[in-house]
């Protein structure tokens, strides 16, 4: 849940409760709390209600217009992109390596290298959202390159923490012939229940 | 095509940071079977498209909507299936109402609806269409779509289901086919968030009568051990819960006991050290309520609470015959009151400022976290602006409106993205229309030839020459000329590939006017978006200091009741003096006479 979200409902509902309380207690009792009954005055609340009323209007009216800017500049976002795949790595030569990770338990990732015949391409590291993302379902589009048909070599070097909270670092080599066309490659990184390490693989599609 | 392990030396042990078993849990979207049995667990990605389009997964998980709407943009523009299909369709919807499209999302889920799609499918938008309804504030109609879901639930939303169905009071039952409710409500246990939706249904139990066992709940809440902020604070807030209930029954031992547990400090700190001191003075522990109030009376002056206690503690201080404690109370709860109007005035002066909106909504994380609600002061400048804010927070208006305005903000960022990326577009155009097959590059790639059949030439000789070494250095030799041999082939490929080559790739003379086309769109939409912004930050500014506005009422207020009270108590003194003066006036009268 949001955390701004989560704290405005509970603001909202502590404050509401709590005053109403204070309030009944005051007025059933006779005590001489009363006296400083302030809980009871609704300080600058009119002015309060018009503003948020005026605002709840504000927002309303620029409301349309903002969603339609939104679905404009998505669409825009899109199309720059196709832009400039289309400019940097016409389709025939285009090559695009994608990380993926299954079951994950084994093995935490923090961080990969990717090299292509033998040059370091590519290296990300891992935050815990991005993680928790890819070991539900999500997919990292690692690099995106140009590859002249022909052989090629690919190197991962994956490192992380793996069971026993051990570290470790493994690299995954495929050897592979890019055809014409746009082509992808995918580091997997699974799991082996028997002998309760990770595994990682490459599979070109 | 070989797949080869590589292990290399480990390096530095780092610390197992335990997520990974919690996170194992959560169900992957894309279908994947067979993991309980299989030797070796095989990636969940069955098909090119279901790499291509798992991206959009990547980010959405991340919660970053807009990059998952546009990934799922380009899969679509990609022709793939799954962006395609209902299920990418009522994706795209769900993502849509997260992003705050709501009435276009709206549009895929009646959609989607009325063409009578697969039961998951048509569950998914019944829920989306319930969320849709719900933040507009429409209960009714969220209830009545929650309602029209049956059967089994995708897992991903199981529990958000039920969640959403106890604030709209539904009954949260989906009728799954061979699994009763206990079964339910014990599945619903073992999500993280389950306490929420404790709490949630305890206010349900409340508002129906059922006090025991709305009470039963919360004290379940309120026993939470662990160490997660989160749930401490909701623990604090079952607690000043129970010591309302317990309260209204009329009783305050109980209520005390309750109040006494809640921690002081964090989020219900305030207004449970308030209630604590209310509550003893019920009981007439006095030095207790003291106690407490002296504890608030040393926090910031913008909390509401705070504000409260001043006055309260003075007067209790005049109650138990202290009078001299009392005026010195009230004479710094004067001095503590102009200081915040005085503190009101900056923080009108700040929000007018030209970038506050914007530094407020972006460092509005930071702001949160640091302000622990006991006025420790954020590090930026608006740190006087924020504390008279927490109230503030809650309404919904300006939530909304900080919503708004923080997604054009970050519109505005990726559109000025894009401005500066059309300058490097423009240098790729001019540079790939430079690109030709001159004398020089044909003259290269003929040396380049002539260099290549030399080297084969020399490896052969290399070659001949290693037969003549012994068979240790044989060895050693085959080593290098392995190598050498596979930069040859390389080579090799490289030069055949040039060589080949009537002329370099150009690009379509068109593109130059698509890109120029997008460009003139870019610039469109910055000032679309400028124009969203210079609307909607004036409605920032305007809540913001009617709830400044109501700061200053509520402390002149207070502060006018100390003044009274100092003169009242100046007053007594002087009489009190002018008492004791007359007595001793007509003791010496009498001691005259």
């Amino acid at each position: 849940m949001d955390k701004l979200a989560k704290i405005t409902i509970l603001v909202a509902v502590c404050l509401l409760g709590v005053i109403a309380h204070a309030e009944d207690d005051k007025k059933k009792t006779g005590h001489w709390t009363n006296e400083i009954g302030d809980a009871t005055v609704d300080f600058g609340g009119d002015e309060s209600q018009r503003s948020e009323r005026r605002a709840r209007e504000e927002v309303k009216k620029i409301s349309n217009d903002i969603q339609k800017l939104k679905d404009d500049v998505i669409i825009l976002n899109k199309d720059l992109r196709v832009m400039e795949e289309r400019l940097l790595f016409p389709s025939n030569t285009k090559f695009s390596v994608f990380v993926s990770m299954t079951s994950g338990q084994f093995f935490y990732l923090e961080s990969i290298k990717l090299k292509i015949n033998g040059r370091f391409v590519a290296t990300h590291i891992y935050s815990e959202k991005q993680q928790a993302a890819m070991l539900r379902g999500g997919v990292h589009k690692l690099y995106i390159t140009n590859l002249s048909e022909g052989k090629h070599d690919a190197i991962a070097f994956i490192t992380g923490i793996g069971p026993g909270g051990r570290a470790y670092k493994r690299a995954v080599e495929l050897s592979f012939v890019k055809k014409s066309g746009s082509q992808y490659l995918e580091v997997a990184i699974t799991d082996d229940p028997v002998a309760q390490e990770p595994t990682f693989e490459m599979k070109q599609w | 095509m070989v797949t080869k392990i590589v292990v290399l030396p480990v390096g530095v042990i780092k610390k197992w940071r335990g997520i990974v078993g919690v996170v194992a849990s959560v169900m992957l979207v894309l279908t994947y079977s067979g993991l309980a049995h299989a030797k070796k667990i095989k990636s969940h990605i069955k098909s090119r498209d279901q790499l291509e389009y798992s991206v959009v997964f990547f980010e959405l998980f991340q919660k970053d909507y807009f990059s998952a709407l546009v990934e799922n943009s380009y899969a679509v523009e990609l022709n793939n299936p799954l962006a395609r299909n209902d299920q990418g369709e009522v994706l795209k919807g769900g993502m849509m109402l997260s992003y705050g499209m709501a009435d276009e999302a709206k549009t895929i889920f009646d959609r989607l609806l009325s063409a009578n799609a697969k039961e998951e499918i048509r569950n998914r938008a019944w829920y989306y269409l319930a969320k849709y309804y719900y933040n507009k504030s429409d209960v009714a109609n969220a209830a009545n779509s929650l309602n029209r879901i049956s059967g089994k639930i995708p897992d991903d939303l199981h529990f958000d289901y039920h969640y959403l169905a106890t604030l709209v009071r539904s009954s949260g039952n989906h009728n799954v086919p061979g699994l009763k409710e206990p079964n339910i409500a014990k599945l619903l246990q073992t999500y993280p968030n389950y306490p929420y939706l404790q709490f949630n249904n305890a206010i349900g139990q409340l508002r129906k009568g059922e006090i025991i066992d709305a009470v039963d709940n919360l004290e379940t809440i309120a026993n939470y051990g662990g160490e997660d902020e989160e749930f401490l604070v909701l623990a604090d807030r079952s607690k000043l819960g129970l010591a309302q209930i317990a309260i209204r029954m009329g009783r305050f031992d109980q209520a005390w006991a309750y109040l006494q547990s809640i921690r002081t400090t964090g989020l219900y700190s305030n207004r449970a050290l308030l209630s604590y001191a209310w509550a003893a003075i019920k009981v007439k522990r006095f030095e207790n309520a003291v106690a407490a109030l002296e504890v608030l009376n040393e926090r910031s002056i913008a909390i509401p609470e705070v504000q409260e206690a001043k006055v309260l503690l003075a007067h209790l201080y005049e109650q138990e015959g202290s009078p001299r404690k009392a005026l010195k109370a009230n004479l710094l709860a004067i001095k503590d009151f102009a200081d915040g109007v005085n503190k009101v005035a900056e923080a009108r002066r700040i929000i007018d400022k030209k970038d506050v909106p914007r530094e407020f909504i972006t460092n509005i994380e930071a702001i949160m976290d640091d302000s622990d609600w006991l006025s420790a002061e954020p590090s930026v400048d608006y740190k006087n602006l924020t504390p008279f804010l927490i109230d503030l927070m809650a309404s919904h208006p300006f939530h909304e409106t900080l919503k708004e305005l923080a997604d054009l903000y970050s519109i505005r960022k990726n559109l000025q993205y894009w401005l500066i990326q059309a300058e490097e577009h423009i240098i790729v155009l001019d540079n790939a229309s430079k690109m030709a097959f001159d004398q020089q590059a044909k003259a290269l790639i003929k040396e380049s030839q002539a260099l290549n059949s030399r080297f084969a030439d020399a490896k052969s000789e290399l070659s001949l020459i290693s037969m003549t070494l012994s068979e240790e250095d044989q060895e050693r030799m085959d080593v290098l000329l392995e190598s050498v041999n596979s930069d040859l082939v390389t080579l090799d490929e490289d030069v055949g590939f040039f060589g080949e080559l009537k002329e370099p790739y150009m690009q379509p003379p068109e593109y130059r006017d698509m890109v120029a086309a997008l460009h003139k769109r870019i610039r469109m939409l910055l000032q679309r978006t400028e124009l969203n912004v210079v609307k909607l930050e004036p409605v920032m500014r305007s809540l913001v200091k009617a709830e400044l506005d109501k700061h200053e009422e509520r402390m002149s207020y207070y502060s006018a009741q100390s003044r009274l009270a100092k003169a009242r108590l100046y007053d007594t003194t002087l009489s009190t003096l002018e008492d004791a003066q007359r007595a001793i006036n007509e003791e010496k009268k009498e001691a005259n006479k």
